[in-house]
């Protein structure tokens, strides 16, 4: 029979163990909702959790409503949780990112931030 | 002694015990965050384990009566947005100058679909009905004290969540709302059966009576200011916060009846982590009739989709595939 003590340390690995779960945006670069000096050559999430790079996408589109021509998602080696695309000369103005996330157990996530290029 | 608070009367309808279908409750980007005097809209694979209050119960100047709860319930998905749910609790009264009432709750059922999700403007709806099954708890004297109900009941209950992200006011759209609406329906109504001469008093069968119910919660979630409006350079800590408050409130809707309307208001915080969920919350009676003093809720809450991917967490349909 398991004691308390026992149980309880149990539970708290099984909680600590599983720390994948639904990819939450933590950190962008450029950071959600700022205002940048110049186009930046990058755009980049990073997530709470490992993302699936098959599964997760990031659209970026222009003050129009248009979508830019960035590159494909790719992580940086050794960190699944950060997705980077590539961008081309982006003219002033405010830029709407659209993403979605694949999280590496499967849950999916969606979200979308605006940045401004000031000049 | 009856304990004619809203706490009892909402957890025949899965309102407040322990109740709390909720959490990774998305819609689109909005989630909706676990709450504890109302069910949320969402269905899913979760786990309120353990649900602790104490609320300080109705007094007439005497001295006051403390109800202390622990609860739980259990939440699976049958299908993708078809699921069920179990609630249950044990309860202690005490009473100054008496003998604490303790026992077991009466147990209680819920089946809730979730037809309706707009992802674009952060929207959930869903149904359910929730049965309340009579002498699955203490029944005699300590049933009688802890107010369980001596026959069953049956509510229909519509639930809702709507995130605020329509708004053109940045970090207004951080706010959610959600809510529920129940009618519940008493197998056996009560009735007048006599009088007592000696009290003065009517006296009933065993019956109860029908009554609506129903609740609101406003919740801030930083995670949705930070990651869609703007990021303040936050801890991830704070990230994970939900300010919120709750309201909830029944009234009998058929006569004769021994209740009375009552108002709950609940405001805490939660917070949100990978698989699990805290939430701690003030207890405060809207009206005399509902509690004397402040009380406290708290919640421990498990994501099984989160902690079992690939059993627990996911449909029973999908079980074998």
């Amino acid at each position: 029979m398991m004691r308390w003590p026992g149980l309880i340390a149990a539970a708290a690995f099984a909680l600590a163990s599983h720390a994948f779960a639904h990819a939450f945006l933590e950190r962008a670069s450029p950071p959600v909702g700022s205002e940048v000096n110049s186009s930046p050559p990058e755009l980049s999430i990073t997530f709470t959790e490992g993302v699936e790079l098959l599964f997760s996408t990031i659209e970026v589109r222009d003050p129009g409503g248009a979508g830019i021509a960035a590159g494909k998602p790719h992580v940086t080696p050794g960190n699944d949780r950060r997705l980077i695309i590539d961008l081309p000369k982006l003219p002033p103005g405010i830029y709407t990112v659209i993403w979605h996330a694949t999280s590496v157990d499967t849950h999916k996530t969606e979200g979308s931030y605006h940045f401004t290029v000031t000049h | 002694m009856h304990r004619p608070t809203l706490l009892a009367t909402l957890a025949g309808v899965s309102l407040l015990s322990s109740e709390a279908a909720f959490a990774h409750g998305f819609a689109g980007p909005h989630l909706f965050v676990s709450t504890l005097i109302i069910d949320d809209p969402n269905v899913a694979d979760e786990a309120s384990l353990p649900t602790f209050s104490v609320l300080p119960q109705p007094s007439d100047g005497g001295p006051v009566s403390d109800l202390y709860a622990a609860e739980f319930e259990f939440d699976k998905r049958i299908t993708e947005n078809f699921g069920f749910s179990i609630n249950g609790g044990y309860q202690w009264l005490t009473q100054p100058g008496m003998k604490t009432a303790n026992g077991w709750e009466n147990f209680s059922g819920t089946l809730k679909y979730k037809p309706y999700v707009n992802a674009e403007h952060e929207f959930m709806m869903s149904v359910g009905v929730t049965r309340n099954f009579a002498r699955t708890g203490a029944n005699g004297t300590n049933g009688a004290t802890l107010d369980n109900d001596d026959s069953s009941s049956t509510a229909p209950t519509f639930y809702f969540g709507k995130g605020f992200g329509d708004l053109p006011i940045g970090w207004a759209r951080a706010f959610a709302i959600t809510g529920e609406l129940s009618y519940q329906i008493a197998d056996k109504k009560l009735k007048v059966t006599g009088f007592d001469p000696d009290s003065g008093n009517l006296l009933f069968n065993n019956g109860t009576w029908n009554q609506w119910s129903g609740g609101l919660s406003l919740q801030y979630s930083i995670r949705y200011l930070q990651s869609q409006v703007k990021d303040l350079g936050l801890p991830e800590f704070v990230n994970r916060l939900t300010p919120l408050v709750e309201v909830a409130w029944s009234s009998p809707a058929s006569k004769p009846n021994q209740g009375s309307t009552q108002y709950l208001i609940a405001p805490g915080i939660n917070y949100t982590a990978e698989s699990f969920a805290v939430t701690v919350e003030a207890l405060i009676p809207g009206n005399r009739q509902t509690g004397s003093h402040l009380g406290v809720i708290a919640q421990f809450h498990l994501y099984f989709d989160d902690l079992f991917p690939n059993s627990l967490g996911k449909p029973i349909v999908n079980w074998w595939q």
